[in-house]
């Protein structure tokens, strides 16, 4: 039942999202929905909508096939790690991991532009990563209280 | 054990990363899956949105906002007579250059097909670095990597990445972008570099000269096979000679916004053969435009 909700949560979801990033230049916006899986300890599921996310970012994105995935695989990477010292529904856990992974897209930018010997803006990546950070904090909170909701609904049905 | 094992993970995926980016660089295949699939989705999106958008637009347009109608549409006709007139004249023009290259027997260039494409998106997503736009056309609808895209006022890029209805566009503004341009008065060539949103473009390796001036339009000169010669690119807003380059420092504007353009056109490269000779590329649904196989600057 959860698992059926979580698709239709999702197929919602994804296309909102991709709308909101056509707004915000540069922003993921689709990990939030990735974060609220791992956070509710949806592991596997995480996994294969993470392949969709890879697909859907790398076809909009300009740069070479990988950045998605070093993306992805590192927001993977941090939540397990962060996860040993924090309580992953913490919203101080949130608010350190946003910052981190706002840093993270700098990063792996100033990493892989140079392979395709591309020019980065650097005040463009900053503010990027500023919206990014931002950009977690303030839907995470409206999407976990609908998701909740939503699912509060559907198990009464 | 544990710290060991994990280290052997995270090793063996940066392996298996730099294996499959070092791969889809020689051949594209993931590049290709992506645009295929990834663009598509977002394409099919947006497509949707654009759609939702004209049909309230339209409701609003045509049933609400009727203020001034007439009085505009009065304006409009006495317009559309004007350019009608200018039309004809311009016509004469055309007609007595085609008779005059026959007469000299020059080779006829290179043409190509209009079609019209609209603007879903701007850049979007973490990886979308370059200055770009993504366009409702792909590479089973005209829009093949490398198709140049103009308005009417001038050029606005070229195609980068296609999916099948759906394409990536680089915008000339972008840094990694090039384009072969020449003086429309003076006649001086140079590369057209862009150098970011936030920057005006440069103009490089243009040999001193007092003849170009600012305020002239750049048009491309179709040296870099990639543009057809004779589109307005910009204008030049500083053109100094300087002691310490053996090249002029010229900073241009380009002539269109891309963040403002909602339609463009593409243009589809149709060969070689004489106008007379060649028939335009027709789909069953779109209405068919001449061809063009000159570019008239437009006065911005």
């Amino acid at each position: 039942m959860k698992t059926l909700f979580t698709f239709l949560w999702l197929f919602c979801f994804i296309p909102l999202a991709i709308v909101v990033q056509g707004f915000v230049p540069g922003v993921d916006v689709l990990v939030v929905a990735l974060i609220i899986l791992l956070q509710e300890k949806e592991y596997v599921f995480s996994a294969w909508v993470m392949l969709l996310f890879v697909l859907l970012q790398e076809g909009m994105g300009t740069l070479a096939f990988g950045g998605a995935v070093l993306w992805y695989g590192g927001l993977f990477l941090l939540f397990f790690c962060g996860k040993i010292f924090f309580e992953a529904r913490n919203v101080f856990f949130l608010l350190l991991f946003s910052i981190v992974l706002g840093i993270m897209h700098v990063l792996l930018l100033l990493m892989l532009a140079p392979l395709q010997n591309l020019t980065l803006n650097v005040p463009t990546l900053l503010h990027e990563a500023f919206m990014q950070a931002l950009c977690i904090l303030l839907l995470w909170f409206p999407m976990v209280w609908l998701r909740r909701r939503m699912l509060r609904y559907a198990n009464a049905a | 054990m544990k710290i060991r094992r994990i280290l052997f993970i995270v090793g063996g995926a940066l392996f298996l990363f730099l294996g499959m980016y070092t791969w889809n660089q020689r051949t594209q295949v993931l590049d290709g899956m992506a645009a295929n699939v990834g663009l598509e989705a977002v394409g099919s999106v947006f497509t949707l949105v654009r759609k939702g958008e004209d049909f309230f637009a339209g409701i609003w347009n045509s049933y609400v906002n009727l203020i001034h109608v007439n009085r505009e549409n009065e304006a409009l006709k006495n317009r559309v007579a004007d350019l009608e007139s200018l039309l004809a004249r311009e016509e004469e023009n055309r007609a007595e250059i085609t008779r005059l290259r026959t007469l000299l027997d020059l080779p006829t260039t290179t043409d190509w097909t209009p079609i019209a494409a609209r603007v879903l998106t701007g850049r979007m997503g973490p990886n979308s670095v370059l200055e770009s736009i993504i366009v409702n056309r792909g590479y089973l609808t005209g829009a093949i990597p490398g198709t140049p895209m103009l308005t009417q006022q001038g050029l606005v890029g070229r195609i980068l990445r296609s999916g099948p209805r759906t394409a990536t566009g680089l915008l000339l503004t972008d840094p990694g972008s090039r384009i072969a341009v020449r003086g429309q008065k003076s006649r001086i060539s140079g590369i057209f570099t862009g150098r970011g949103a936030h920057y005006d473009p440069e103009v490089r390796f243009v040999d001193p000269s007092p003849d170009l001036h600012e305020g002239e339009i750049l048009v491309t000169s179709g040296l870099d096979g990639i543009y057809p010669r004779g589109i307005p690119v910009a204008r030049v807003v500083e053109a100094v000679i300087t002691d310490h380059s053996r090249f002029m420092q010229i900073v241009a504007k380009p002539l269109v916004d891309a963040r403002q353009v909602e339609e463009l056109l593409l243009l589809e490269h149709v060969g070689a053969l004489p106008l007379h000779v060649r028939q335009p590329m027709q789909s069953p649904h779109e209405e068919v435009k001449p061809p063009l196989s000159d570019f008239s600057p437009v006065a911005p």
